[in-house]
């Protein structure tokens, strides 16, 4: 028989309506055997008490329902974005506010390199928070004339890089393609947009480094994992990959290591021709082969439309706020019919990426006509993002047993341009309806879609709660949650939208034994220090996962310095 | 360094791409090509060009070699381009719905490679439907936008008075383009491989491929001379070309960089006057066109050219 532990908090948070808080878990192999008070835990045979989250609160681990492991392999470049981020190994990168404060960076980072050669790479930069200064070869040659430098912007569709670097890649003023920036001269600015542009830089670094930044190695998987799971992070997405045959073996066996701290839902990306359903299924019954209690395959994302800020997400009336004309369909609406009714008459579990609320509704009509042909209960599809889904398109959510993941995170990063330019004060007061979504019954969720925006299940929640934009503006107080409902959306709601609500999600006898482990009780603080929480760090089915020490990244960079 | 030629292939879902390469791996005409496609899904290798699959990538005992995008175009045409062997040529299937223009760019910024050609397939039962729908319409506008070459495919089935319909459409909407009737995805290897090629590129202007796939007639000519271009008034005239004109390739010289030699070419919708490493001996400048059988087009872009002199 199976050694029992308890565990004694000062508050347990179940997420449990029926047993909403508890003092006392007691774990089994990785399950909860019983929840409640310390009489509670008799009978269970040989058991010890863990006393070591005395003085914490626990909650269930927090499910990230949409988020990327590609950002894995980025933490091992320097950081030299506008907000702060913590790395895989505890250590803060401050948020750099000025273009000086990024020379500044990029050059102590620069003087650790020994290997004359070798290319500086950093990412995350972000342009619109510096006005209209945009960055140039003009700051990246004051770091090296002689190194090359590239700086990937976090939207990952530019990058900005130095002179070194487009003699090394062979771009020159001559090239004649939009995304190749000039200056009113004619020389160039550094500043590359989109793939192609990209494309020469990015072939000349992977040939010489041999990686590439979406490469899945254990490396950039356990990177992943170690900001998750300082987040407090049990359960995450990856929502989606095309290339989930190469990844599998590497999937299966990082996520059985015990160190893996957490457990993995990737997700496969459509080929988006409904010719290739058959095949599709075939290969991800294959891959469910691979399931285990911490790898968890066999759903399908589908794309609609792009993004709002981007203008190419998919709007009904009166569009765009600025008068930009409508976005594109990444999936045209006849397809997206096909597509989705090929897929659901296989019984494959959908998820289905529409921003925009045109591409909302068409998906909701082609979800309608798939379950009016054929009936399936538990399908749990949902809607990712759906930024500006109203009641009326949260009610048809309800009636097809449509779940929606919202996007709250944008409130905060977006929400200024949304007010400003792309949907303007009226709609920006409604984006990612949490309370009509409440409302109308619907299942949902939150996310971050890291890492376009950090991971942090306790800010997105905060971000549901006091929906303020980085400005400070609130975007429409009437559609806040309370700060209960937004812990039940990143735990058990995310849990619902990946299936996985009978094992996470919440405390409750015979699911994982997943905790996220807090320094105070998020329910008592002031609703607007939510994001502010103190993480001690995650427990997974009955393993310990405490989170490094906070520490200044710039002193792990002096620190080498000395070296 | 000799740059490897650049096609796209783009066209809406069922117009024919996968037919397409399906062909062209199997008819390579002795070059190492390496196709990069969305899915492995419908391409049908016959079974005594493969060889053993390694992942993404399954190469071919003719040399050429298929390689799914995957998650990114990128990371698979790194792949490609940093094999050794290289390829002799490079194609990229463009997904359905994507505009190819963005994928073709790459050939006109990569020092490694040479844009030769956008191609886009047209289903000629459904195009003029599909235009009806507002929601493709910009896309299937781009895909022809972005082309030189246009295929109408599956014509037999759609019958002549849609053929004639559909370009009636083009001529309209787009011109400037060379355009190929056919079924099936059959089309003549030198339409999209070797429009840089300038012996295939004369060819192409003198070739009749038979009965059922009828070639739009086409002349090329050369125009040479020993004298400086003035290099604003030959931009002008690049970013101004008469009508007809398709393709241009040539080297020139020109009073910005008078020791210099530099590389001219027209293609589609993109133009280039870029420097080459290359110090030229005399100051000569010779350049080959292909434009559409037009009267006295020849006579009228000459005339332009000899404006364009110092």
């Amino acid at each position: 028989m199976s050694q029992v532990t308890v565990f004694h908090a000062k508050k347990i948070i179940t997420m449990n309506p029926t047993q909403p808080v508890a003092t006392h878990v007691a774990v089994r192999d990785g399950r909860i055997l019983a929840v409640g008070s310390m009489a509670d835990m008799q009978g269970l045979g040989s058991s010890r008490v863990d006393e070591s989250f005395k003085d914490k609160v626990l909650m269930p681990g927090l499910v990230e329902g949409h988020c990327h492991t590609f950002g894995g392999a980025l933490w091992d470049l320097p950081y030299v974005g506008f907000y702060d981020r913590r790395g895989p190994d505890g250590a803060l990168w401050k948020g750099l506010k000025s273009l000086d404060e990024v020379v500044t960076r990029l050059s102590a980072h620069e003087q650790t390199m020994t290997d004359p050669e070798e290319p500086l790479l950093a990412w995350g930069f972000d342009p619109i928070y510096f006005d209209d200064a945009r960055m140039s070869v003009r700051e990246l040659d004051r770091v090296s004339a002689t190194r090359p430098i590239m700086v990937l912007h976090i939207s990952f569709h530019l990058m900005t890089v130095n002179s070194a670097m487009l003699k090394l890649a062979g771009i020159t003023e001559d090239t004649p393609i939009e995304g190749v920036v000039k200056f009113p001269d004619g020389s160039l600015t550094g500043e590359l947009r989109e793939m192609a542009a990209m494309f020469p830089v990015n072939r000349v670094v992977s040939t010489g480094l041999g990686v590439s930044v979406r490469d899945i190695s254990r490396k950039s998987l356990y990177n992943f994992a170690h900001v998750a799971q300082q987040a407090g992070v049990t359960t995450a997405t990856d929502l989606a990959n095309r290339s989930i045959e190469a990844q599998l073996p590497t999937l299966a066996a990082v996520t059985a290591e015990q160190a893996f701290p957490l457990r993995l839902v990737p997700v496969r990306l459509s080929s988006g021709d409904p010719a290739n359903v058959a095949n599709e299924v075939e290969l991800i019954a294959a891959s469910k082969t691979f399931n285990t209690g911490k790898l968890r395959l066999g759903s399908v994302k589908l794309i609609t439309d792009g993004s709002i800020q981007g203008f190419t997400g998919r709007l009904r009336w009166p569009g765009y706020f600025n008068g930009s004309p409508n976005g594109i369909w990444v999936t045209p609406p006849e397809r997206i019919l096909q597509l989705v009714e090929r897929y659901h008459a296989a019984g494959v579990h959908l998820h289905i990426h529409t921003n925009g609320d045109e591409a909302t509704e068409v998906t909701l009509d082609a979800l309608q006509s798939a379950l009016e042909k054929h009936p399936r209960w538990e399908h749990r599809h949902t809607l990712q993002h759906a930024q500006m889904a109203d009641a009326s398109l949260f009610r048809r959510m309800k009636n097809l047993d449509v779940c929606v993941n919202l996007f709250t995170n944008h409130i905060f990063y977006w929400g200024d341009t949304h007010y400003e330019q792309t949907m303007g004060p009226s709609r920006a007061a409604h984006m990612d309806a949490c309370r009509s979504a409440q409302l109308s019954g619907t299942h949902f969720a939150i996310h971050s879609d890291a890492p376009v925006t950090p991971i942090g299940p306790l800010f997105t929640a905060w971000c549901a709660v006091n929906r303020k934009t980085a400005s400070g503006r609130t975007l429409g107080a009437g559609e806040s949650i309370s700060v209960m409902s937004a812990l039940e959306a990143i735990t058990l709601g995310a849990a619902y939208t990946l299936n996985m609500d009978g094992e996470i999600g919440s405390i409750e006898v015979r699911k994982c034994a997943d905790f996220c482990v807090l320094e105070e009780d998020p329910l008592a603080v002031d609703p607007d220090s939510l994001k502010d929480v103190g993480i001690w760090g995650t427990v997974l089915g009955g393993h310990l996962f405490k989170s490094p020490a906070a520490q200044e990244a710039s002193a792990v960079n002096e620190a080498a310095l000395e070296v | 360094m000799k740059k490897i030629p650049l096609t796209v292939v783009s066209g809406f879902l069922g117009a024919g791409k996968t037919t397409l390469i399906n062909q062209l791996l199997a008819a390579n005409d002795g070059e190492r090509i390496a196709v990069l496609v969305n899915d492995f899904g419908g391409i049908n290798i016959d079974q005594q060009l493969l060889e053993r699959a390694a992942g993404n990538v399954i190469p071919l005992t003719n040399g050429c070699v298929c390689c799914s995008i995957g998650n990114d175009l990128t990371d698979a045409l790194i792949q490609v381009t940093s094999s050794a062997p290289l390829p002799d040529r490079v194609i990229i299937e463009a997904s359905g719905v994507s505009d190819p223009w963005k994928i073709a760019e790459i050939g006109l910024v990569d020092p490694l490679l040479s844009l030769d050609c956008v191609l886009t397939l047209i289903d000629v039962g459904c195009f003029l439907e599909q235009l009806e729908d507002s929601h493709l319409v910009t896309t299937l506008e781009r895909q022809v936008k972005a082309a030189d070459v246009l295929v109408l495919n599956k014509c037999s089935l759609a019958g002549p008075e849609r053929v004639q319909a559909v370009r009636q459409w083009l001529a309209a909407h787009s011109s400037g383009k060379v355009i190929h009737e056919t079924n099936h995805s059959r089309v003549p290897v030198q339409l999209l491989a070797g429009l840089f090629d300038e012996q295939r590129f004369r060819k192409l202007g003198q070739q009749s491929t038979g009965p059922s796939d009828h070639l739009h007639h086409l002349s090329s000519w050369s125009f040479n001379t020993d004298r400086l271009f003035d290099h604003d008034k030959l931009s002008e005239l690049l970013a101004a070309m008469p009508n007809g004109i398709l393709r241009a390739k040539g080297l020139v010289c020109t009073n910005r960089h008078p020791h210099e030699t530099m590389l001219l070419q027209l293609a589609g919708s993109s133009r280039e006057l870029g420097r080459i490493d290359r110090k030229r001996q005399a100051q000569l400048s010779e350049l080959v066109f292909i434009g559409e059988a037009i009267p006295d087009l020849e006579g009228d872009m000459t005339a332009r050219l000899r404006a364009a002199l110092v």
